[in-house]
């Protein structure tokens, strides 16, 4: 190693272009695997900051998920109550100076008719952290009468002893300021008596907050409390966990996060795998020559294949500290990207350990050394002597056993996209992204035999044509078939990959999109954003209306507690809420059951979910509600319209035994203007035709892929041009023996163009051929139509690119060449 | 050296040629050769004596700075490349060092391709002459990459000589071999010339190799120095050895 570290950086020096080229392949890698790590590590680890209770030594909270063994336990997103009883039995913990049980809930206080944003409403012994607020008049002490905060005050124009009108609980009222407090979070405080009937939590806390004695660690406070609480499952939290405790979109956000990260990575991994190893390929080649010489003065095969990693090392080494430090900075970037899509709250914070570096270091270096190595492998292999006499060319035929995997795995490809045919869900169409990923990896096993196969249909094609180019192009590309995949494979992989990818985020949207048009009888729908929900008392102001259907549509989530080989897994189900008050206002399509059946305990489900959770009509299941309630519900009805409703339909009965707020209302058999009308009292409320939840949304998930895709998509080409710029380039010696033989420049630029045009072609032949067929099946299995949907422009326009950019990759370096060999 | 010219029409005539390169290095000074048919010219020198110069302006793969060249009757100085390049198809064979095969086509393919290139069929009779003399019937198919240097430099005689050029330029043809397949090539050179009527000018620093020509050329500092009938190989040594010790003196 010591010895041949000057051996190879003299080499690395005289041939510099190769392992820039490697630099950057390492470069924009190890940028997009930092990130992608960098996010997965916030969605394990990042702790929210910590708001109200930032001054709580000890928070105690439900435990807010549902367990699963040897996996990520799955979040709940609703507040999950404590026993209100163990506020006292904590204060009485040696070391804990105050403890108080907080309540939170929606509360909105409305002025001239409009809802102004607060802080929500609370118990006043919340506004005490840990000591009693300065207030300004007097705390609240009666149904009636609430507290403000500062801010809101003033927001509101109001003054202790004002009315003023909030909406809680479902309902409307006026309630009268008794003071207003300095130094308290943002809030409506009331009585805890009148906190507790508000938020419907008789005998329950959302959670406890503890401030300990002075002079006592928290460390230790927090033991004896967890030691007061054992056997409770209730998690006590001090530091930076606090904040998990206290807000609980954290918990959920940082799901999506690992599973955005986890959905990128497969094709992050195997995309820059390919890259790094085609530039480290074309490196090795460009050297070929210098190692094969220090070969023959007696260097080892395996100082050869050294020194080849020595240079790829050198040159990662070189680029992965600014690589990783951007991508850093481009996962804070994605972070905050993700809080501008509502993804994840803003206060979740990225985490910036070392681990996604080390990750990145380690997964490169193995990658670089390997593929450095595996690179020089043959040249290495060479009997010295012929290694630096051997005219360049490839082995006759690519191996068999190679060829057999590659179209084995298009062929399994083709199967995994097959399941929209038989599955009508979202989880058939996971397969047709992931086909992708796999038809691809075929494609570069498989690739040089199918090249060299057409290439030879295109030589004796073009033989007995008077003009040689043609087939000239076509004997180049037989004999260096690999060569030639290797770019072919390259530009087809960025063709199947955009096409897949795309389509298969835009077509079940279009699914849904059908699904949700299909379902809707022309119900209006009533939103009241402001107040975070429609309350109650609206619901009650529709009713009453004659001729009326009034109905709850809302979203929540549910999880379905089950055993995998005896172990407990969880699965979480995004489930929309609608009962049997919307049968004449929405049709699921139902193949099974009733809906009028969807009342009380109980959920329609998806024909999909029917058939692998083997649930028919009558049968029941047990399913976790958002706030970690176990509920026992009968299968009412079986559906097929499950791209718009998922897989599980919620009775309302089921999900809000108590709720205030709905999502939305749909309303039935009467005029907009009658709908709005009876609204007349309800803030903020806003009545639209049609089904709600809006359709044409392109997700977080969907943008996330296109952005990741196109920036892979730029990736594949600059890795493409460079190893065809530089096998390009190397061609020297080919074009003089031509010269030789006779060629004109003009038939010498002929054939170039004919190899670039080829390669273009045969990367958007291969790469619409493995494309098209998940494309149909996406059609036919979601859509119904042999057209799956998407932008049209998509498939045309990125062949058009690959097109050019293979054809400029040829065209542009042969010319140069071409030039240097006939002296001009 | 007239002694070959049969039909009176010389293979290739340089009158005053002269090359100089950027920077003012003069390659080739006022040089007038004229290459009768069916001659088998050697030209000998040190290495930037010329005579690689010589001989890509002589096959108009390099066009001189001044002075005319004609090869088989076509004036070719004054043309540009593409025109020179149709000239060479059709007058000009090249034999060089390293072979200059194509890769990527077989035997028979790089055999014809000249021929190809011309958009003219092949004569199978003259090709199967050829190959049968050479000795590579059985490797026709064989690609480059899987025949000796010794079997490459005959592919490379045969392709040079498909189109029946009016002259073969040679570039070291033996530089890369050993000396039995050597010893073969200049056979091979020698027999063209003399059984076929071919015209080979062969280009070489190996006074054994230049004594199996008819003629040498000995050049020095871009010029022509000497011009030696049936020397030996001796003779052309000790004659090259005073031409160096003159450029070193």
């Amino acid at each position: 190693m010591k010895t041949l570290f000057p051996i190879a950086l003299s080499m690395s020096r005289r041939r510099f272009g190769g392992l820039i080229a490697v630099a950057v392949a390492v470069l924009i890698g190890a940028l997009a695997v930092t990130a992608t790590a960098g996010i997965a590590q916030t969605g394990i680890w990042a702790d929210a900051p910590v708001g109200r209770f930032a001054s709580a030594d000890v928070l105690v909270g439900a435990a807010q998920t549902v367990e699963q063994e040897e996996d990520i336990d799955v979040p709940l997103p609703e507040r999950e109550a404590v026993g209100a009883d163990l506020v006292a039995t904590l204060a009485t913990v040696p070391g804990i100076e105050h403890a108080l049980g907080d309540l939170s809930f929606p509360a909105t206080p409305v002025l001239d008719g409009t809802p102004v944003h607060s802080g929500g409403g609370h118990g006043w012994s919340s506004a005490s952290l840990p000591d009693t607020p300065k207030v300004t008049g007097e705390a609240p002490d009666a149904a009636g009468e609430l507290v403000l905060d500062l801010a809101t005050a003033t927001a509101l124009g109001g003054a202790p002893g004002d009315r003023i009108e909030i909406v809680v609980a479902g309902q409307r009222a006026t309630y009268q300021v008794t003071g207003i407090a300095e130094d308290v979070p943002p809030g409506l405080y009331f009585a805890d008596d009148v906190a507790t009937a508000l938020a419907g939590r008789e005998g329950r806390v959302d959670l406890i907050a503890l401030w300990a004695t002075p002079g006592t660690d928290p460390g230790d406070a927090a033991d004896r409390v967890r030691d007061a609480l054992a056997g409770t499952g209730l998690t006590v939290a001090t530091g930076d966990d606090r904040g998990d405790v206290e807000s609980l979109a954290v918990g959920a956000g940082r799901g999506l996060l690992i599973a955005l990260a986890g959905s990128l990575a497969g094709v992050i991994l195997m995309i820059v795998g390919f890259i790094v190893t085609g530039a480290l390929a074309v490196s090795v080649a460009g050297q070929r020559r210098d190692l094969a010489l220090i070969r023959a003065v007696g260097a080892t095969p395996r100082q050869v294949r050294r020194i080849a990693a020595i240079q790829g090392t050198l040159a990662a080494l070189l680029v992965l500290p600014p690589g990783i430090t951007a991508g850093y900075f481009l996962a804070e970037r994605a972070r905050e990207w993700f809080v501008r899509l509502g993804v994840i709250p803003e206060s979740l914070p990225l985490v910036t350990g070392p681990l996604p570096a080390i990750v990145t270091a380690v997964l490169f270096l193995a990658v670089v050394g390997l593929g450095a190595r595996g690179a020089a492998l043959r040249v290495s292999r060479m009997p010295a002597t012929e290694a630096v006499a051997q005219t360049e060319t490839e082995p006759r035929s690519p191996g068999r056993i190679r060829t057999t995997i590659g179209f084995a795995l298009i062929g399994l490809a083709m199967l995994m996209a097959a399941v929209p045919l038989v599955s009508r869900s979202m989880v058939a169409v996971a397969g047709t992204g992931s086909a992708g990923i796999v038809a691809v990896i075929g494609l570069t096993l498989a690739g040089p035999a199918v090249v060299r196969a057409a290439a030879e249909f295109l030589a004796a094609r073009l033989s007995r044509r008077p003009d040689p180019a043609g087939w000239l192009a076509a004997q180049n590309l037989r004999a260096f078939a690999s060569r030639g995949a290797g770019a072919l494979t390259g530009l087809a992989m960025a063709v199947t990959l955009a096409i897949t990818y795309t389509f298969a985020q835009t077509s079940p949207q279009k699914g849904v999109e059908q699904d949700l048009a299909a379902s809707d009888l022309g119900a209006l729908s009533v939103t009241a954003p402001g107040l975070g929900g429609v309350p109650a008392y609206a619901l009650d102001d529709l009713r009453a209306v004659p001729g009326a259907t009034v109905a709850i549509r809302d979203s929540t989530t549910v999880v379905l507690p089950h055993t995998e080989d005896g172990r407990a897994k969880a699965d979480a189900y995004e489930t929309v809420v609608l009962g049997a008050d919307a049968e004449s206002m929405v049709d699921l399509g139902l193949t099974a059951g009733s809906m009028s059946a969807l009342t009380g305990d109980s959920i329609a489900v998806s024909g999909t979910f029917s058939m692998w959770q083997g649930l028919d009509p009558g049968d029941t299941t047990e399913l976790i509600l958002a706030d970690g309630s176990r509920v026992t519900v009968t299968v009412a009805a079986v559906y097929d319209r499950e791209l718009g409703y998922g897989d599980i339909v919620l009775s309302p009965d089921v999900a809000y035994p108590s709720a205030s707020l709905y999502d939305s209302v749909l309303v039935g058999g009467v005029a907009e203007q009658t709908v709005r009308d009876a609204l007349a009292g309800v803030p903020g409320v806003a009545v639209d035709a049609g089904p709600r939840e809006v359709a044409a949304e392109v997700t977080p998930q969907m943008w996330l892929n296109f952005v990741v895709v196109g920036g892979l998509l730029g990736y594949v080409l600059l890795g493409v041009i460079n190893s065809l710029v530089a096998a390009t380039s190397r061609r020297g010696g080919e074009f003089d023996a031509l010269r030789f033989a006779g060629a004109t420049p003009g038939q010498m630029r002929a054939m170039i163009r004919r190899e670039g045009l080829w390669y273009g072609l045969g990367a958007c032949a291969a790469g619409l051929a493995l494309s098209t067929p998940p494309l149909l099946f996406l059609g036919v299995g979601l859509l119904g139509s042999p057209i799956a949907a998407g932008p049209w422009w998509l498939p045309p326009g990125v062949c058009a690119v690959v097109l050019v950019a293979g054809y400029l990759a040829t065209v542009i370096p042969a010319g140069r060449v071409l030039r240097a060999v006939t002296g001009r | 050296m007239s002694r070959r010219d049969l039909n009176g029409q010389a293979a290739v005539v340089l009158k005053g040629v002269t090359r100089s390169y950027r920077g003012g290095v003069l390659a080739l000074d006022d040089v007038s050769l004229q290459v009768p048919r069916g001659a088998f010219l050697a030209v000998m020198g040190q290495s930037g004596s010329g005579k690689s110069t010589l001989l890509h302006c002589a096959s108009g793969l390099d066009v001189p700075t001044s002075g005319s060249v004609t090869v088989g009757g076509v004036e070719i100085s004054g043309l540009r490349e593409a025109k020179r390049a149709v000239v060479r198809r059709e007058q000009v064979g090249f034999v060089f060092q390293s072979y200059n095969l194509v890769p990527s086509l077989d035997v028979q393919q790089n055999i014809t391709l000249p021929l190809r290139l011309a958009g003219r069929g092949p004569d199978r009779r003259w090709l199967d002459g050829l190959v049968e003399r050479v000795g590579l019937g059985g490797l026709l198919h064989r690609s480059p990459s899987e025949l000796s240097g010794g079997q490459r430099q005959r592919v490379a005689v045969v392709r040079a000589l498909a189109a029946k050029p009016a002259v073969v330029f040679a570039d070291e043809p033996t530089g890369a071999l050993d000396s039995a397949n050597a010893a073969q090539i200049l056979d091979l050179l020698a027999a063209l010339t003399d059984d076929l009527g071919q015209t080979v000018v062969m280009v070489t620093h190996d006074a054994a190799a230049a004594a199996r020509a008819h003629d040498t050329v000995v050049m020095a500092d871009g010029r022509v120095t000497e011009i030696l009938s049936g020397a030996s190989a001796d003779e052309l040594a000790a004659r090259l050895g005073r031409v160096w010790a003159g450029a070193a003196r």
